[in-house]
């Protein structure tokens, strides 16, 4: 009695030694398997494509789900990518792409080195609105609605962060019917960035609208600065 | 069809009917009932951050009382800060209720006032300064109205709570469009929006409000009545009103076509030739041209180049960042602006960058130029001058501090790594010259300034090093 229990014992202990033995191997060959050892491209599978699509993400460049799985929306992805970044826009995640995705996707650092997270959390949403609300528009003018929702923050009649701005109600009609949930092109990123970064074209302006399709008498009221594209930019 | 047939085709016909009916009512009670959760986890949203609204509102009415009778420096400062994070956070929470259009929100500009001004007088005080008989005027007229909209915002909120208030007027129904029923008229179609002259704005006030945002209009309406603040702060300075640096005398269209053409080829285009595609109405600008993929602002006075943007499609990088800023100062020089780069930050295909000018070896923060440089070729494809026009103007720039004096100031931590001069911009339209002081300390990189007139730590940056460049916070 006492020595079968112990058998069982010993067999229970050596079928987990085996299981862990087996899961250790199995770790470490899938995290060997790191970004950048390979070049990339449609078809290809597996974490190093996960953790590729992720940094994508990160930037803004969306490719639907993170799924490991290098399909049409990971190579448009990476197209964008390359074009905004200046390099060669073939759709192919090889060495240099990877070099400057991971580059940029890095954590912020103190000057001794400490890992301070990232800087551009609010960015995205910027990136979007300004693609929901001036898609068509020239990019002079996609940098203009970015500045308008800049100059919201900085007036005294709006909340005072980005998504404050963007989410109040009735504020903006892409928000309300849902547009502000498509993924923003390289140009929107490209225009939200500048607009971020201060660049104002419109000289202080808080709105703006399409004169064709608004009947709005407000913003018709409110003293008009100039026009960009189709839309009026107003004080 | 015989009789048998017409009636086994009838009971098919209504049991294959009664099916569907059924089914189609079972359908639409599963959508009422997922609508009316959807619809109700929305409204607990929106219930959440209207009782939030109240209780900072009420919140900062206590800090203001607190405030104007502290007499010690720590709790005045403790008391304005309260306030001044108080009046952010009822901001917020008025930005998170339901509206019906689009408008000015005086509650809203109200309460940013507030904050604004309790924010500006945090940072006196704080300075070891002391408020003046103005300005405490202006916080115990900030506080009289802030128990007006306090008490008038209990109201709406206990009116809700009591009567089940809907959050928005509904718009007129079908029925009552064709003018059956009773329309009702509300304070919300008394605003702005319909032209009506004020004195009937305030005779709706009167009424009971019958959704909080129509409660929440009629404060607006009674707000209006009340002459602006007057006083220093951050807020409504997103454009100047007087440029100070836009050089004399007026240019008419073909003069600022000209100056375009000299611009755009001093860049590198050669043979532009820029044509007027539209006016703008504000004072540093005036003449908007367009040349093929480019467009750029001529001010009408003064006749300089306040914004150009290249849109062309950038082709594959050729240059490294040196190499791009080094083109970047030699395209500078041929537009006649001698500046030090501040910071960059590599975005890839461009390189994105703050210029400074130089007066005797400081540096001119107020004034600076914003540019884009495109990596292809090294051209500038951006160029804000908006800043440098409305603020730059003839300085007066004596120290009064030793640099060993103004060391002094500096927290014994603080490893110095390199001194400079600057002007830099404050609270409003204020400015201080300072010495700037980069440096170390608990492992990391920091900017201080410190005033060359009289001593005072005017602002502490520190230095992020972020994937595409440094970053000052």
């Amino acid at each position: 009695m006492d020595q079968n229990s112990n058998e069982k014992k010993q067999k229970k202990i050596f079928s987990i030694i085996t299981v862990s033995l087996i899961l250790c191997l199995v770790l470490s060959a899938a995290s060997q398997a790191a970004l950048g050892d390979r070049t990339l491209s449609k078809g290809s599978r597996g974490s190093e494509v996960k953790a590729l699509q992720s940094k994508l993400v990160q930037l803004g460049y969306q490719v639907g789900k993170v799924d490991g799985i290098y399909g049409k929306s990971t190579v448009a992805a990476v197209k964008r990518f390359q074009k905004s970044r200046g390099l060669k826009a073939d759709g192919i995640a090889g060495d240099k792409t990877i070099r400057e995705l991971k580059r940029l996707t890095g954590e912020s650092t103190t000057s001794s080195g400490k890992q301070v997270g990232f800087k551009n959390a609010d960015f995205q949403l910027l990136a979007r609105c300004v693609y929901a609300e001036g898609r068509g528009e020239p990019y002079i003018g996609q940098v203009a609605i970015g500045a308008c929702i800049m100059n919201r923050i900085k007036s005294s009649s709006f909340p005072k962060t980005i998504a404050g701005v963007i989410y109040e109600p009735k504020a903006f009609s892409a928000v309300d019917d849902g547009q502000i949930n498509l993924q923003p092109d390289e140009t929107a990123i490209k225009a939200a960035r500048e607009a971020m970064n201060g660049s104002d074209p419109t000289n202080g302006a808080v709105y703006y609208f399409n004169p064709d399709k608004t009947t709005n008498k407000f913003v018709w009221s409110r003293p008009q600065i100039k026009k960009i594209g189709k839309h009026i930019f107003t004080r | 069809m015989n009789a048998e047939s017409k009636k086994k085709l009838l009971s098919w016909l209504s049991l294959t009917l009664g099916i569907a009916l059924i089914f189609s009512l079972g359908w639409g009670y599963y959508e009422f009932r997922e609508l009316k959760e959807y619809k109700t986890e929305t409204e607990n949203q929106y219930s959440r951050a209207f009782t939030d609204l109240v209780a900072s509102l009420n919140e900062v009415e206590t800090s203001i009382a607190k405030a104007k009778v502290a007499g010690s420096t720590a709790q005045r400062v403790l008391y304005l800060g309260e306030t001044w994070k108080g009046s952010e956070s009822t901001v917020s929470r008025l930005g998170q209720l339901p509206a019906d259009e689009v408008g000015i929100s005086y509650v809203d500009t109200f309460i940013n006032q507030v904050g604004d001004f309790s924010k500006a007088m945090t940072r006196k005080t704080a300075a070891a300064a002391v408020m003046s008989a103005e300005e405490q005027a202006t916080l115990n007229k900030m506080h009289e109205r802030v128990i007006e909209i306090n008490r008038s915002v209990q109201q709406v909120y206990n009116q809700f709570n009591s009567e089940n208030l809907a959050w928005v007027d509904k718009p007129k129904g079908l029925l009552q469009k064709i003018g059956f029923g009773k329309s009702i008229q509300t304070a919300a179609q008394g605003d702005e929006n319909s032209g009506k002259t004020n004195q009937q704005n305030q005779q709706a006030a009167a009424q009971t409000p019958t959704s909080v945002r129509g409660g929440l209009k009629q404060l607006d309406v009674s707000l209006q009545k009340y002459p602006p603040f007057t006083y220093q702060g951050e807020l409504d300075k997103h454009y100047v009103d007087k440029p100070l640096g836009l050089p004399e005398g007026e240019i008419n269209e073909s003069k600022a076509v000209e100056v375009g053409k000299r611009f755009l080829e001093d860049l590198g285009q050669t043979g532009a030739a820029p044509q007027l595609s539209g006016l703008s109405d504000n004072l540093l600008g005036g003449f908007n041209l367009t040349y093929k993929d480019s467009y750029l602002e001529v001010s009408k006075k003064g006749g300089v180049v306040t914004f150009y943007r290249d849109q062309r499609e950038l082709n594959d990088r050729q240059l490294d960042v040196k190499k791009t800023l080094d083109s970047a100062y030699a395209s500078l020089a041929r537009i006649g602006w001698d500046l030090v780069v501040t910071s960059s930050e590599d975005l890839g295909s461009y390189v994105l960058v703050d210029a400074v000018p130089r007066e005797n070896g400081t540096l001119l923060y107020p004034d600076k130029i914003r540019l884009t440089i495109a990596t292809d070729n090294g051209q500038i494809i951006g160029f804000d001058a908006n800043p440098y026009y409305a603020y730059h103007h003839q300085r007066n720039l004596n120290r009064v501090l030793t640099l060993e004096q103004a060391k002094a100031k500096l927290k014994k931590e603080f490893k110095i790594i390199e001194t400079k001069m600057a002007v830099i911009s404050k609270l409003g339209t204020n400015e201080a010259f300072c010495y700037e002081f980069r440096g170390t300390a608990f492992g990391e990189e920091y900017m201080v300034y410190i005033n060359a007139l009289n001593g005072t730590e005017e602002k502490i940056s520190r230095v992020v090093n972020t994937p595409a460049g440094k970053l000052i916070q």
